[in-house]
């Protein structure tokens, strides 16, 4: 009982940070239907950031999470207007724009190999190793903090969503883009928001994420399939599919790391993915998107 | 004429007398054989794949295993390899291929990443670390122990595959699957079974990509995972799309000229994978259809220019 409690909380905290990389990915292809082959080494990133910021040079947590928010929100815009936006201009094939993004992703990946260090890195957590023992079963404090702050920002997007000028035109974007354009809302802006905000959210989560692993450049790709696994089970596009599959994500793979081994969570999470897909093509919450922006 | 000109092409290697020069030229109708796999897939049913790097590694490992570890014939390891390779790609096609554009291309992503595990962490394709000991074969009587030889071996199989390639699109499984791919719905209608047709097209070129993982391994004569990871199936994507995704020539191109530029940044060391996303990254910006565009676009200015 103790150990499955245990399991629990281990797959909420995994959970909640492919939670928050789905919903970045959902952000940015809600408006542009670009699917962001980068956004897992921004996760990456986060972490590497986290661990220069925090833990080698000492900043306060806050401080850290601010850097880091600033600095990827910056590196999502720049993949925007770098890589995305020239290929959108030429109504480049989605493939060519996928492809684009994985440049992308090599590019960031080797970036921080160089800049930081080739190694893994054990990142420090802000409230400390020891863990709570609350009824008998130890949690890592850790686990608050990812699981804390995810609702944090989720309850910020949901704000932010549904509650804004900002939230209405992207709703709006994501609805029909050629009649958002007719309205007056400048998409192409939007689209530079969503990136943005696409690498803010990851990055958090590669923040969140770094003490319960490791930071090391090489985890982006780990990441990506997760958090684009995660999209896909709860449905692309959709934010409560985002939440939903983040969580069956980390508890699949907590379940894996538990009973099975930990060599076999990429297997794993691919045999979740098509049973899921099997019983629903378009994922948990997926069908209205799916009829919108699921032909090829 | 043109005939002559490809044959002439062809030779370069062999007459250079260079090692590494036939090297890269292996390597590069390889790549041939893969970009016009995935270009017949992608080109002409419109269905994605990112997991062309796995079938493929399947195909290497099981002629690795069935022919330099159990004694089988070549051919026939070579062709258990790419039946393999097509199994894999019909059990999991059936549920995947009913998905559609963006949800395809992830769940292969997780297919090829999935089975990039299987390579690294199985037995029998001796971990991480891979199969050693891989010895060219002798066919008739005639040796490929040397890299000229069995280049020749590779060329022969490349315009073997073009062949099919071509066969396959003109064929009825090939006006199906363009019907498939400009409206799924109206090739319903009009009796087209839509999955039946991309399963089938999905299982053959990847049998395609097993051969040419078979291919592969006796030409490096050493398998590891690195070689059938993700980035070998986006390497093959961008040789599609660099050529122009629905011509053979056009793969052909593609594959030659991401071999080369491949080789070239083998030499700049640590920076290469940061040239590489960049190169990928321009090439996409501004050949977005590939080479062929150009001469289409020229073709097209100058029939316009007489218009005027």
């Amino acid at each position: 009982m103790v150990s499955f409690v245990e399991v629990v909380i281990t797959a909420a905290s995994f959970g909640a940070a492919y939670a928050l990389l789905a919903l970045s990915i959902n952000v940015i292809y809600s408006t542009s239907t670009v699917l962001n082959f980068a956004q897992g080494e921004f996760m990456m990133l986060g972490g590497m950031l986290g661990w220069v910021f925090y833990s080698a040079l000492g900043l306060p947590y806050w401080l850290a999470v601010v850097l880091i928010a600033g600095s990827m929100g910056l590196v999502g815009l720049a993949e925007y207007l770098l890589v995305v936006r020239p290929l959108l201009v030429r109504r480049a094939a989605d493939i060519a724009i996928m492809i684009a993004t994985f440049g992308a992703a090599y590019v960031i990946r080797t970036t921080a190999a160089l800049g930081m260090g080739r190694v893994e890195r054990p990142a420090k957590p802000p409230l400390g190793q020891a863990p709570f023992v609350i009824g008998g079963v130890p949690i890592l404090p850790q686990s608050f903090v990812v699981i804390g702050i995810t609702c944090a920002v989720l309850v910020l997007a949901w704000w932010l969503y549904s509650r804004t000028t900002l939230g209405l035109a992207l709703r709006a974007a994501a609805f029909d883009p050629d009649g958002a354009q007719i309205v007056g809302i400048n998409v192409d802006r939007l689209n530079a928001v969503t990136f943005a905000g696409g690498g803010i959210l990851a990055g958090i989560a590669g923040l969140l994420i770094s003490p319960l692993s490791y930071a090391s450049p090489w985890f982006g790709i780990t990441f990506a399939i997760s958090g684009f696994a995660a999209a896909i089970v709860g449905g692309l596009g959709s934010w409560p599919g985002a939440v939903a599959g983040g969580l069956i994500l980390g508890l699949a793979n907590a379940l894996m790391l538990r009973y099975v081994s930990g060599q076999w969570g990429t297997f794993a999470t691919f045999i979740l993915l098509l049973l899921v897909l099997y019983v629903r093509p378009t994922g948990i919450f997926g069908e209205r998107i799916a009829a919108k922006f699921g032909t090829v | 004429m043109t005939f002559a000109g490809v044959l002439a092409v062809i030779a370069i290697p062999l007459l250079s007398g260079n090692g590494y020069i036939v090297q890269v030229a292996s390597l590069a109708a390889i790549g041939a054989i893969m970009a016009v796999s995935l270009g017949v897939l992608y080109g002409h049913s419109g269905q994605l794949s990112f997991a062309h790097a796995a079938f493929y590694g399947v195909g290497a490992y099981t002629t690795v295993v069935l022919h330099t570890q159990h004694g089988l014939n070549f051919f026939l390891s070579l062709l258990v390899g790419a039946g393999l390779s097509g199994a894999v790609a019909f059990v999991v096609g059936l549920p995947t291929l009913r998905l559609r554009g963006n949800y395809l291309a992830i769940a292969t992503m997780a297919l090829q990443l999935g089975i990039s595990e299987v390579f690294v962490n199985a037995k029998i394709t001796g971990g991480s670390v891979g199969i050693f000991g891989i010895v060219r074969p002798t066919i008739a009587g005639i040796s490929l122990e040397s890299p000229f030889a069995y280049y020749v071996l590779l060329v022969i199989a490349a315009v073997l595959v073009i062949a099919v390639a071509h066969f396959l699109v003109h064929s009825r499984v090939g006006r199906g699957l363009a019907a498939i791919r400009e409206d799924e719905t109206a090739a319903g209608v009009l009796g087209v079974d839509a999955i039946w047709y991309k399963v089938s097209i999905f299982t053959i070129t990847a049998m395609i990509a097993g051969l040419a993982g078979g291919l592969f391994a006796y030409q490096l004569e050493y398998v590891s995972p690195e070689s059938f990871n993700l980035d070998w199936s986006i390497a093959v994507l961008s040789m599609v799309i660099i050529g122009g995704k629905k011509s053979a020539i056009g793969a052909v191109l593609g594959a030659v000229i991401v071999t080369i530029v491949t080789q070239l940044l083998f030499s700049v060391g640590e920076l290469q994978f940061l040239i590489y996303g960049l190169w990928i990254i321009v090439i996409m910006i501004f050949l977005p259809d590939g080479l062929i565009s150009i001469w289409q676009t020229a073709g097209r200015s100058t029939a316009r220019g007489t218009n005027l």
